[in-house]
């Protein structure tokens, strides 16, 4: 075809030739009941709906005053995860909700279920967990498909090649009743990510690394421009990703909406199918195969710039432990830099340490502090709490023994849910306190009214722990 | 448009002008997350920046306003609590930037006009805070005669207000056309 070949700034070959559909080109035309128009958003089908309990009784609520049904049941699953205490009464087993309404708002959405035929999950059920982590758990996230769910960090099941992004309760609503949602096509920004992360690095460190090197405002400008102010999707390219587990890549991914965007995405490979094939509720056999066939795509080579609106690049061989230090996860800085630094949050004693959340709280996070907690023990003033992401999660870890080295160390051991990362079921900070946590947001007092919240990896935040004060985990591998 | 109109003839509004020139005033500052667990709107409106400091302007809840911000506002949470407790408070429009692109649908969709404009403008706009806003909504202008500043907004809604459907209306008006989309799906996949 005579096409002229260019490398991009990591020096990887690029196609200049005609520019070829974006995943989300492709996803997008396939669920497209009716294109946009001028005046009109495109009307969008949705394969996977998955609801929470704080999100959707407004929804519910509109369904009933207008006496609709839902419309697919079977397309919809329901997580109570937001609300849900982690811990339980010592003596009888029960859960120890924060107060009334946390307790109300967990069986409305059980009551909600069970009148319109939803299957929903809560604390102790095989399935249950936070809604992100048991998605991909069950084999629901699979390329092609689009799933919403009225949660920002829906953008973590990007990772499988899926359309996965966070929605509001009105269009809770719309999917419930239609299973279709209004919306313009968002525009695309390339991110791709050459080389491979160091040792001693991880995937949420690279995360935080994106987040300071994107030019947020800069892209959140053309993307306005370009996208009638729908916003952008980070479509995740290169070597760095395909080296990536299918677990670091939903930790990657898990961010895109921090950095203003609708959602991230990556195209599927060998290592998505490989750990989508044996996956309860995956398509199986015939269907997993043509699944494969379609969407098992990903040349980096042959990845067109001109295709997305604006194309970073980042070198993951830079890549350092990170923390972040103010109040947007875009504000961070290298482990490296900590001596040298004068900001005064990160030279505080630590209060508390959180593992967990959407981000973090899958078995390999839970492994990896785990090493560096072995034959350690927390520091005496730190108190710190480990949320496995989801009963399986859980029983996982407890298989392996990994509850007896937290318990050990004197960390607790909790029930699944989001837990401190949205503090709104009784897990949160006092005032004053700072804690390092594996969750994604430092927003000004999320964790809890004038808190200060670290972001950090599993392996700098339990190192932390047992310091007390925030330090980097490449000095204490080298102690050990 | 849900405006409260001053001149019908006219279709321009008088809005209080509340600047919050900060960047990312994220979902959590404007609701934060221990309010979310309130299933009654009536008492959401309690929520509203209740954490941040140097908000005494918050009394005056009768009064229509609108806010210019700084950018990405309403970035992180999808919590629509958020717009339900502006809406409550009175905001009729925001300005800014960027928005978050959640918080920006959820705006929308709760009656409130979000339009982006220039950090210049808003910088300029800002000097205005406390003072009432012309906003002209039909021909998209806001007043600050002589000088009428464009601003653009959402197609569909302005298409909407002029039928008797709302977005859940449309929506279930093309059910037929949904339910055929689903037939040719089982069909390409057999």
């Amino acid at each position: 075809m005579g096409e002229t070949k260019r490398r991009n700034k990591a020096g990887f070959k690029v196609n200049q030739a005609a520019s070829k559909l974006t995943l989300l080109d492709r996803i997008w035309k396939e669920h497209e009941v009716f294109p946009e128009q001028t005046d009109q958003p495109a009307i969008l089908y949705i394969d996977l709906h998955l609801i929470h309990e704080v999100t959707s009784h407004t929804a519910f609520a509109e369904l009933e005053s207008r006496n609709l049904q839902v419309y697919a049941p079977l397309k919809t699953l329901a997580q109570c995860d937001h609300a849900i205490p982690t811990t339980r009464d010592s003596e009888n087993h029960s859960l120890l909700y924060a107060n009334s309404d946390t307790k109300n708002q967990v069986e409305l959405l059980i009551q909600n279920c069970s009148d319109f035929g939803i299957e929903c999950f809560t604390s102790g059920d095989k399935n249950h967990g936070i809604v992100h982590v048991v998605g991909p758990e069950l084999g629901l996230a699979w390329p092609g498909r689009t799933i919403v769910c009225g949660d920002s960090h829906t953008c973590t099941q990007g990772a499988y090649g899926a359309l996965a992004f966070g929605i509001g309760s009105t269009e809770v609503a719309h999917v419930l009743a239609t299973q279709c949602l209004l919306l313009r096509k968002p525009v695309s920004v390339s991110v791709f990510i050459s080389k491979k992360i160091p040792e001693h690095s991880t995937a949420k460190d690279l995360a935080l690394y994106v987040l300071s090197k994107l030019k947020l405002e800069k892209i959140a400008k053309i993307a306005s421009e370009k996208s009638a102010g729908t916003g952008f999707v980070l479509e995740f390219l290169g070597p760095a990703v395909r080296a990536m587990s299918m677990e670091e890549r939903l930790t990657l991914c898990n961010m895109a909406v921090e950095a203003g965007a609708r959602t991230g995405l990556m195209a599927a490979d060998s290592v998505t199918f490989a750990d989508l094939q044996f996956r309860e509720r995956a398509p199986k056999s015939a269907e997993f195969a043509q699944l494969k066939r379609k969407w098992m795509s990903v040349n980096d080579d042959e990845f067109c710039p001109d295709s997305y609106v604006c194309n970073v690049t980042i070198d993951a061989s830079l890549l350092t432990p990170r923390l972040s230090y103010g109040t947007s996860p875009s504000l961070s800085i290298s482990c490296k830099e900590l001596n040298s630094s004068d900001i005064p949050l990160l030279k505080k004693p630590i209060d508390v340490v959180f593992l967990g959340s959407c981000t973090n709280g899958r078995i390999s996070d839970l492994r990896l502090a785990a090493k560096f907690l072995k034959n350690n023990k927390i520091n005496i003033n730190v108190t710190c709490i480990v949320v496995p992401g989801s009963l399986a999660v859980k029983k996982a870890a407890e298989a392996e023994g990994l509850d007896k080295i937290f318990v050990n160390a004197g960390a607790q051991w909790r029930e699944p849910g989001c837990s401190f990362c949205v503090a709104m079921n009784g897990d949160y900070l006092k005032p004053g306190q700072v804690a390092v946590s594996t969750s994604i947001r430092n927003f000004a007092g999320r964790q809890g009214p004038g808190s200060h919240t670290i972001l950090a990896s599993p392996a700098t935040a339990i190192v932390s722990a047992i310091r007390g004060f925030v330090c980097d985990p490449r000095e204490f591998t080298s102690e050990t | 448009m849900n405006t409260q109109k001053k001149d019908s003839n006219k279709n321009v509004v008088s809005l209080k002008l509340y600047s919050m020139p900060n960047a990312n005033i994220d979902t959590d500052q404007i609701y934060p997350g221990r309010f979310l667990s309130l299933t009654s709107r009536a008492e959401m409106k309690k929520a509203l920046f209740a954490d941040a400091q140097n908000f005494p302007f918050l009394e005056d809840s009768e009064v229509p306003k609108v806010i210019v911000a700084g950018p990405q506002f309403g970035c992180g949470s999808s919590r629509e609590h958020a717009c339900w407790a502006l809406a409550d408070w009175g905001v009729k429009a925001i300005f800014a930037p960027s928005f978050g692109p959640i918080f920006r649908q959820n705006a929308i969709k709760n009656g409130i006009l979000v339009s982006e404009l220039s950090e210049k403008i808003i910088d300029s706009l800002a000097f205005f805070a406390g003072d009432e806003l012309e906003i002209d909504f039909e021909a998209q202008e806001i007043l600050l005669l002589p000088v009428r500043i464009p601003f653009e907004c959402d197609a569909f809604a302005s298409k909407l207000a002029l039928s008797d459907l709302d977005e859940l209306g449309f929506l279930l008006s093309k059910r037929l056309d949904i339910m055929q989309f689903e037939n040719r799906l089982l069909g390409d996949q057999t």
